[in-house]
């Protein structure tokens, strides 16, 4: 029989609660991205990046966070990103900065802490951490993109080491990076079992890259093509071992689905509460405009999904720091929140009406920034492809 | 008990691997890569049955051609682990 003694001890290992300490974590990074990391609706048109303001984060510890304390970091664990970067999506309104970090935090700097060389890690991840150096991932290429083991750029073997020849496109932070992540086979004929992945160095000869690509969205987080011409590396340059690079681009699409997304849950907070504060002072018809259901029912789904993606989130974010495979959760995750992300950024444009529409209320950004949450690291199709292989099917 | 592991892994291969591929027969030394029979998801599929049933860890940078190219080369694999994990126990 269940007793109140039983069920309490029952819930005993299974809280919803954050800690003190993680909540004052939390509250200490709102108030350094709302005061430090505001960028206005021009920003946004001008494609506004600094320098400067990718290094407060760093001072903050954002970039270090998951980093080993050995290497500069903070050493945290994986709930403590999320909740420092759900921090960060509801304090900074610039999804594109917020873009840019994850994508060096996870797509760059967990493959180099995972398989690295103890040399790789020393000469990178401080320097990652500490905001010195920036880090892009490439991989997609103009004839590779879901199908992403059929790249056609390739590693030649020399005595010294390899020459990379081949492009590759819609790469995050290649305008402003300092090293290139860069995959490439070293025989196509051997699929998966050619791809390497090596570091490279942005001033290396034979290495080049292209005009920023201009986006619909995430105006922000600068990107371009990286071309390799003839481009002459050290075999010191390899990360991991020959035939290891589809090892280390699923680690890293891994983390990239399973976090990515963390800062699209303070997003879609303070896009609800600005909803609400909306729906009770905005009057229309003689009454406060939530009384009508077409706008309340639109602010309980925003809310209902909030609370789902947050969940999903936090359970995957609980299992990882359980050492768990989260292979079949992080598909399910980056599913769930980047299409809730952008039905709720839809839904705040609906509910804002014509202000919405503006971009001074920068809520028309947040639905052109949602949009690209259902295709970087894998459309959703992908995403509900990858599930379906995990569950068997 | 190689018989056994070899076993394990050529049925788990050809029942869970092949579905797309009928008229293949599998060997020990089949290609796995050049047949297509282990792709880029299919190889997690495979670690994620192999660490299960053998109680084994296979990290990922053991995720290479070497360890996966045939059922023979799987076979190795998952030995070695089971020696070194009796060798640690004993």
């Amino acid at each position: 029989m269940i007793t109140a003694t039983s069920a309490r001890k029952g819930a005993a290992g299974f809280s919803f609660e954050i800690t003190e300490e993680q909540r004052a974590f939390r509250d200490l990074v709102v108030r350094f991205a709302a005061h430090e990391l505001q960028a206005r609706a021009e920003h946004d048109a001008a494609g506004f990046f600094t320098r400067r303001t990718w290094e407060k984060c760093a001072e903050l510890g954002i970039q270090g966070l998951l980093v080993p304390e050995e290497y500069g970091g903070a050493g945290a664990d994986v709930m403590s990103y999320v909740i420092a970067m759900e921090a960060m999506g509801y304090g900074c309104h610039d999804n594109g900065l917020l873009f840019s970090l994850n994508a060096q935090i996870l797509s760059c700097q967990h493959p180099i802490l995972t398989f690295g060389s103890p040399e790789q890690k020393r000469r990178y991840l401080p320097g990652l951490a500490a905001g010195r150096l920036i880090a892009a991932h490439g991989m997609s290429e103009p004839g590779s993109g879901s199908d992403a083991f059929s790249l056609a750029t390739t590693a030649t073997p020399t005595k010294a080491g390899y020459v990379l020849n081949g492009s590759k496109t819609f790469v995050t932070n290649a305008p402003i990076a300092d090293l290139v992540l860069v995959f490439a086979t070293v025989d196509r004929s051997k699929g998966w079992g050619g791809l390497c992945a090596f570091l490279v160095d942005r001033d290396t000869h034979g290495l080049s890259v292209g005009q920023p690509l201009h986006k619909m969205g995430l105006q922000s987080s600068p990107m371009a093509e990286v071309f390799f011409d003839d481009c002459e590396i050290p075999a010191s340059a390899m990360l991991g071992k020959v035939s290891g690079g589809m090892a280390i681009f699923n680690a890293g699409m891994e983390r990239e689905r399973s976090l990515i997304l963390a800062c699209a849950l303070g997003t879609m907070q303070r896009s609800l509460e600005r909803c609400l504060r909306h729906a009770r002072e905005r009057r229309q018809f003689g009454q406060p405009i939530g009384r009508f259901q077409s706008i309340s029912n639109r602010i309980v789904e925003m809310k209902l999904r909030l609370e789902t993606a947050r969940l999903l989130l936090y359970r995957l974010a609980w299992l990882s720091d359980r050492g768990c495979s989260v292979s079949l959760d992080s598909a399910l995750v980056k599913l769930y929140l980047s299409e809730a992300f952008l039905a709720s950024s839809e839904d705040a444009l609906r509910i804002l009406g014509g202000y919405g529409y503006m971009a001074e209320y920068e809520v028309e950004r947040d639905v052109r920034d949602a949009f690209a949450g259902v295709l970087y690291s894998g459309t959703s199709d992908i995403q509900r492809n990858l599930a379906a292989r995990h569950l068997g099917i | 008990m190689n018989s056994d592991i070899r076993k394990t892994i050529h049925d788990y291969v050809s029942s869970e691997l092949m579905h797309d591929l009928p008229g293949l027969v599998l060997t020990d030394e089949t290609d796995l890569l050049s047949a297509h029979i282990i792709d880029s998801l299919g190889i997690f599929t495979l670690v994620t049955f192999l660490e299960e049933r053998f109680g084994i860890v296979i990290d990922a940078d053991e995720v290479l051609v070497e360890h996966f190219g045939t059922v023979t080369d799987v076979v190795n694999l998952v030995e070695s682990k089971l020696m070194g994990a009796a060798a640690q126990t004993a």
